[in-house]
């Protein structure tokens, strides 16, 4: 109660903050998971002129791993290893490849479709970055206590998802309709995960190691 | 040879036993040689079927490797991210080929079909096995036997990762004869697969020529990498060990597979039958071999005993001469010396015996020989024959000494034989005398009238010996013959070195006087009235009247012997 009292000093009159918790069907915080509020009236304030965001990759993992952006964002892709990678997405909201580069690419691409883009690196397998593209400013992404909150968003209903990578099912169906006034929303999702299957970094030269 | 001989005997005491031996030895190799070969088959079975299930799995990871290159292959993605599906079977057309596959297959993550290498279909369907495609969500990947088009595959599905699952990759290995061929080469079992649908079972393929009987379901319990279920089934003319192993399908499917794994009997007692074989070559020649060295050593002993055997029936059949040579030194050597020493034995004796014999009465020989030679005698009743040739002197100083011993020979030959022959014995010659014993050494009831018997016939020969005397040019000569019965001393008498055997006695002193008082009287034979008393026989005789003898003071009676008495009328 303490520290939303000091949020409430911070704020403008006619905006409120949402915080959500998720969970596992374990109770258990869950890291990495997108949350993000659309007005109801279905009208998301423009993207910023100039909004800029970055997949580094470092030590050949994409950094962060789940990224959220508004629509018409720009991403770049700063190669921070002394070797070439060749990102790539064959994700319907973002099909493009930077076949091998070293450094930074010289233009950024930007996601103008909402969905989920996945990215992988062609020479390394286990690489594996999400970018989610939504239709509206406000979102985040939770950390390693589950816990996100999106500051300074206007009083209003908002439509709330949350998605998550290993999610059983469409994400609209944990979507709830949000009232978010001064006071604040506060909302806990339980996402029920598949197995996570993918291309893990091989300790050892020799061996594929997956799941 | 026959049954009972020595060396037959040995010979099938010998060649029993080795064959109890061999016989012994055969029943218990061949037992043991039959549970051997079952455990070693079982052993084989229980091997193969880990082999076997080995390389099941060996393939599955093999053929996911393949398909886990095909599921990060960027071209692939690139391909795929096109949407155009009739470049996506190409691709899925040449990866199948590069990795050596049978069928190939892109599958989306709700379950349809979007193309597929077998039909060359790029028409979205549902995939026909969709419980695989639940195991692949929850595993990641999954494989399993198939029924696609009505053939078995192996088939492994993999996610398409670009690089999070996008899609499914299906990949399927028949199972046909090459498989199985191959399975067998390594497992060295005979591989068979079945399907069941619908409770039947249809053999898919199998490494066994002709009719195999499908599995049986109730020993397909449990799991089969633990301890399988091993069982005989009879097929094709043989016995096969068969063990069984469940295959995985999909979860849902209306079908089962199975393998089968099977041994042949025949082909595991191989071996043994070779074994068999040589024991039996062994023992024949274990039988040959003891054969002939049972010929050969009972023939060591058969032999020499053969050969004694033979000398003792001829000196059984009165040959002595014949000598065994037997150089041994064991009991049949002894043996043989002995039999040696007892044939050279006989042989002195013997020629003792014809020697006495011609120096004596072969009866006086035989009763030496009989009894141990010793002075002394015994009293006995004899009839005494004496016989003299009338004048001999006279005749003899006519004659040449050499023609009187010839005339005297060629008398007392023919006179000897005929007291001989009727069983006296001539006591000894006196010059041109015989005194001859009836009764002495050996006794017989007539000795009296043998000793009359002899005389006439004497009596006789003398006239046929005068003839051939005449026909010689040789005087004819007269003989008297005096005989006498009487109990007298016979026996040896002499010296311990020099003994004769004969007869003393007045009795004998009155058949030499009789005989002298053949002259007197012009008779051939005297006999006195003792001597006529003790004949059993009639006989034609004359009294001539009563004599004194010297030494007797009771007169004899005396009688001439004419002949036998005539047939009465």
């Amino acid at each position: 109660m303490f520290s939303a009292f000091l949020f409430c000093f911070g704020q403008p009159a006619n905006a409120g903050e949402i915080t959500v918790k998720v969970v596992d069907a374990k109770n258990n915080p869950l890291r990495g998971s997108v949350i993000y509020a659309m007005p109801a009236t279905g009208k998301s304030p423009a993207v910023e002129k100039g909004k800029m965001a970055m997949m580094d990759q470092i030590n050949k993992e994409f950094i962060p791993i789940i990224m959220a952006v508004q629509t018409g964002t720009a991403v770049s892709f700063p190669n921070n290893d002394n070797i070439h990678h060749h990102v790539y997405s064959i994700s319907s909201a973002k099909k493009f490849e930077l076949p091998l580069y070293i450094g930074s690419p010289h233009n950024s691409m930007v996601f103008d479709k909402p969905g989920i883009v996945a990215l992988g690196c062609n020479i390394h397998d286990w690489m594996l970055a999400y970018i989610i593209v939504v239709d509206t400013p406000y979102f985040t992404v939770t950390g390693e206590d589950g816990m996100g909150r999106i500051k300074d968003i206007p009083n209003g209903n908002y439509r709330l998802t949350a998605w998550h990578y290993r999610m059983k099912g469409a994400p609209e169906a944990t979507a709830v309709d949000a009232q978010v006034s001064s006071d604040g929303y506060e909302k806990t999702f339980t996402i029920n995960l598949k197995p996570e299957f993918r291309i893990q970094r091989a300790p050892s030269i020799s061996g594929r190691s997956y799941r | 040879m026959e049954f009972h001989s020595f060396q037959s005997r040995l010979l099938f005491f010998f060649i029993t036993l080795l064959s109890l031996a061999l016989v012994a030895t055969h029943l218990f190799v061949d037992l043991a040689s039959k549970s051997n070969a079952g455990q070693v088959i079982s052993e084989n079975l229980k091997t193969g079927a880990r082999i076997f299930n080995k390389l099941m799995d060996g393939r599955f990871r093999q053929l996911s490797e393949s398909a886990w290159l095909l599921s990060g292959d960027y071209a692939f993605k690139l391909a795929y991210s096109t949407q155009d599906y009739p470049t996506v079977l190409s691709a899925l057309t040449n990866h199948r080929d590069r990795i050596g596959a049978d069928s190939m297959s892109l599958i989306s993550m709700d379950g349809q079909v979007l193309a597929d290498t077998l039909t060359g279909s790029v028409k979205p369907a549902p995939y026909t096995q969709p419980g695989l495609l639940n195991v692949a969500a929850d595993e990641g990947a999954a494989h399993s036997m198939t029924i696609i088009g009505g053939k078995t595959y192996q088939t492994i599905i993999v996610p398409l990762l670009a690089p999070d699952p996008v899609a499914w990759i299906s990949i399927g290995f028949l199972v046909d004869g090459r498989l199985a061929a191959e399975l067998k080469s390594l497992t060295g079992l005979e591989v068979s697969f079945f399907i069941e649908k619908k409770g039947t079972w249809e053999p898919i393929t199998s490494t066994i020529a002709g009719h195999i009987p499908p599995p049986s379901k109730q020993i397909m319990t449990g799991e089969p990498s633990k301890d399988p279920v091993i069982y005989e089934a009879s097929f094709s003319g043989d016995k096969w060990l068969t063990l069984e192993i469940p295959l995985a399908h999909p979860p849902g499917a209306d079908y089962e597979i199975t393998a089968i794994l099977q041994y042949s009997l025949s082909k595991a007692l191989e071996p043994y039958k070779r074994l068999r074989a040589a024991l039996l070559l062994i023992g024949g020649v274990g039988l040959a071999v003891s054969a002939l060295a049972g010929i050969f050593l009972s023939s060591t002993v058969s032999r020499p005993v053969r050969l004694l055997m033979k000398q003792v029936q001829s000196i059984e059949g009165g040959d002595y001469s014949a000598r065994v040579s037997v150089k041994r030194r064991d009991e049949i050597g002894a043996l043989a010396n002995a039999v040696n020493n007892m044939a050279h034995g006989l042989e002195e004796k013997e020629k003792m015996r014809s020697l006495l014999g011609k120096v004596v009465s072969l009866a006086v020989a035989e009763e030496l020989l009989s009894k141990k030679l010793e002075l002394g005698g015994e009293e006995r009743e004899v009839t005494v024959l004496f016989s003299d040739i009338r004048s001999f002197t006279t005749h003899s100083e006519n004659m040449t000494p050499n023609e009187t011993l010839t005339l005297l020979n060629i008398y007392l030959t023919t006179m000897a034989a005929i007291i001989d022959k009727h069983g006296g014995v001539v006591d000894k010659f006196i010059g041109d005398a015989i005194m001859a014993l009836f009764g002495a050494p050996a006794s017989h009831e007539d000795d009296a009238d043998r000793a009359l018997l002899a005389a006439l016939e004497m009596a006789s020969a003398l006239e046929g010996l005068n003839v051939t005397l005449e026909a010689r040019g040789m005087p004819k000569i007269a003989m008297g013959i005096g005989i006498n019965t009487d109990t007298v001393v016979v026996g040896n008498m002499g010296s311990q070195d020099r003994m004769n055997y004969t007869a003393i006695g007045d009795g004998v002193n009155v058949a030499s006087r009789l005989e002298s008082l053949t002259k007197e009287y012009a008779e051939k034979i005297i006999i006195s009235e003792r001597t006529l008393n003790s004949t059993r026989r009639r006989y034609d005789t004359g009294y001539l009247g009563e004599v004194l003898v010297r030494g007797k003071n009771i007169p004899v009676k005396i009688y001439a012997l004419n002949g036998l008495a005539r047939q009465a009328t």
